[in-house]
């Protein structure tokens, strides 16, 4: 059984004009110890399905459909109590903009202390700070400065002690939202290796969301890839990056350049002109405005799931 | 180590910023119109008499050196003789700056701690009924007229259900009663100080209830909040833990600000309840040109903001760890 399963999942959010659909009809599922990459551009549902994965939806947000098991516990069934439980222990979360993840008026050791204090109330002080001690030095952070505070880190530092805090009670599961986004580029690969070696080395099972498929591409095993709210290709990370079968997936790789140039090769990769397209038509395929391949059939009908192999599915009528 | 170096160099600020009012305060009253001799002078004296008190004033020396005598004056603690009390001003000042203290510090505390708290409590409930009434209240609370309250109030409470006495800060028998026991005398003050408290406390808390409401609605959108639900935590402990310290330290910088303006204020507020303090004092001796104590009330009055605002400094820098590293 696999560790995370995740069905159907709608999420809508509520605004003033009335709800919008972030994420739809999202199933997917995750083996233990294994890496799973959510990728997409800004606002296509990626970082929802995040938070909904530890119920931490913003107010206005909604989930209409589907379901969440880790484990063989039914997630969204949680009460409030078991939820406290749940969150940190079973899955945690690297945050978006990890600079601002740690408060800023408690010591960084505190703040990791705390996350295991919630979960193992009957860890001594004593224990506790072994623990934490440990994980910053998995985290390659000196012991001496597990009493500062966030401030007199650098932005490495500070994503290092974010993980350490992630793994400090031992999930199931990490969830890592554009864990590298603020850091420069060599920090980013340091930071990318030693998430997967821990994640290695405790068999945790991890979620890279990120918006670059760069990232993804080089600590992932499966891969997933979102338009507006939705899947549009899932593999495994071979299967994705040899042969991506959906248009807009080949727009992202040709995008991410590479030394020897092999996502060049695409040629038909340019995005075309907007041809105007009545948005209200439901269920027509959402990328067919920008897609190379689209049809006056792509703007009426929905797109079909096609499956390229039993592991790796496009949502595309075009693909053959 | 950082924080002994933060404290060390506004300590230094603190002299300098004191010795400019001090200096300021000499010329304004030297430019003000009159002088002390007129006030006392009557009828009876000669021209002779005049010249004479003028001397011994040392009105008559040049500018310069009625500027060194005042800086010197003031460092050897020789304040002068108050002209209508005829008694040493630093005795008078002694009297009357207790009082003062009691009360706004009191005020003070009492308003910002429950401004906190209450603050901290309505941020949760944004959007709900409770909330709106409650900004609407505090709203309301915070543009009444001190003077108009605090006669309302006593006007209830003090004359219509004799609660709390009229005005004054102790009652005469009770203080030259020697069977009269501390705890007798503490709370005979208690007593009086209940009603100028409850006014201050309706007037002030209001402003720091809403600064602390908005302060907390933007800290709950911060990232390390989420974090915090994130890691399991009750909401309890997240607002408690998370959210509060850093909410409340606008409002930690607006109790130093309007430690000034208390002062303003509490001239008025100690009028309208006799109260006992340096406020009152100083319009007193403003207003019967009475020049010795009304400097030296002024400077007092100085020191005690500026030293306010250390405390507030320091209370800033021991919530916030990132000030002290600056």
């Amino acid at each position: 059984m696999p560790l995370l399963e995740v069905e159907n999942l709608t999420i809508d959010y509520h605004g003033r004009t009335g709800a919008v659909t972030a994420v739809e009809d999202v199933s997917f599922s995750l083996e233990k110890g294994r890496s799973l990459g959510i990728v997409g551009e800004s606002g296509c549902g990626k970082t929802t399905i995040g938070m909904a994965l530890l119920r931490l939806l913003p107010e206005n947000g909604v989930l209409r459909k589907g379901s969440i098991r880790l484990g063989g516990d039914d997630v969204l069934s949680l009460s409030a109590k078991e939820l406290r439980a749940f969150r940190w222990k079973r899955i945690s979360m690297i945050f978006q903009a990890a600079m601002n993840a740690l408060n800023p008026v408690h010591r960084v050791g505190d703040q990791v202390m705390e996350a295991i204090r919630i979960h193992h109330p009957a860890f001594s002080a004593e224990k506790i700070r072994e623990e934490v001690a440990a994980l910053f030095d998995l985290v390659d952070i000196p012991e001496a400065r597990i009493n500062d505070y966030p401030h007199q880190y650098s932005g490495g530092m500070k994503q290092r002690a974010v993980i350490a805090m992630a793994l400090s009670c031992r999930p199931d599961l990490v969830v890592a939202d554009e864990p590298t986004t603020a850091l420069d580029v060599i920090v980013q690969d340091q930071i990318l290796r030693k998430i997967r070696e821990i994640q290695d080395r405790l068999g945790i099972a991890g979620i890279f969301i990120s918006h670059d498929i760069g990232v993804v591409a080089g600590i992932c095993h499966d891969i997933m890839v979102m338009y507006k709210g939705r899947i549009i290709e899932q593999g495994c990370r071979e299967e994705v990056f040899v042969s991506p079968g959906h248009p807009y997936t080949i727009s992202l790789l040709s995008s991410y350049l590479t030394i020897d140039g092999v996502f060049d090769l695409h040629a038909d990769t340019a995005e075309p002109e907007c041809i105007p397209v009545d948005e209200s038509r439901p269920g027509a395929c959402a990328y067919a405005p920008h897609c190379p391949r689209a049809d006056a059939d792509c703007f009426v009908h929905p797109p079909a799931w096609r499956e390229k192999s039993p592991t790796h599915g496009v949502l595309c009528s075009k693909t053959c | 180590m950082n924080l002994k170096k933060l404290l060390l160099r506004r300590i230094i600020e603190i002299f300098v910023v004191f010795y400019i009012i001090m200096t300021i305060l000499f010329l304004l009253f030297h430019l003000a119109p009159g002088d002390p001799v007129s006030m006392m002078v009557d009828l009876t004296l000669t021209p002779e008499d005049v010249a004479l008190l003028v001397a011994q004033l040392g009105l008559d020396q040049p500018l310069w050196l009625q500027y060194l005598y005042y800086i010197k004056n003031f460092f050897t603690g020789n304040f002068g003789t108050s002209f209508h009390y005829g008694r040493p001003v630093i005795e008078i000042i002694g009297q009357r700056l207790p009082p003062t203290l009691l009360l706004f510090t009191t005020a003070t505390v009492l308003a910002a701690v429950a401004g906190i708290w209450w603050g901290k409590l309505i941020a949760w409930y944004k959007g709900k009924p409770v909330d709106t009434g409650v900004t609407i209240f505090a709203l309301v609370c915070n543009t009444l007229f001190l003077p108009w309250i605090a006669l309302l109030f006593i006007w209830f409470f003090a004359f219509r259900i004799g609660w709390f006495p009229l005005s004054g800060m102790m009652t005469p028998e009770i203080w030259v009663n020697p069977a009269a026991g501390f705890l007798a005398k503490a709370g005979d003050v208690l007593h009086h100080m209940l009603l100028p408290l409850m006014t201050l406390f309706v007037v002030n808390t209001g402003a720091y209830l809403l600064i602390m409401r908005s302060s907390m609605l933007e800290t709950l959108r911060e990232d390390y909040i989420l974090t915090a639900r994130a890691k399991g935590l009750t909401e309890r402990q997240v607002r408690n833990r998370h959210a509060a310290p850093n909410a409340s330290l606008p409002v930690v910088t607006s109790v130093g600000l309007s430690l000034a303006f208390s002062v303003n204020g509490g001239a008025l507020t100690e009028t309208v309840f006799s109260w006992p303090g340096i406020g009152r004092e100083l319009i007193f001796a403003v207003s019967n040109a009475d020049y010795p104590l009304a400097m030296a009330s002024f400077l007092f009055i100085a020191l005690v903001v500026l030293v306010a605002n250390l405390i507030v400094d320091i209370l800033y820098a021991y919530l916030d760890p990132r000030i002290s590293y600056e």
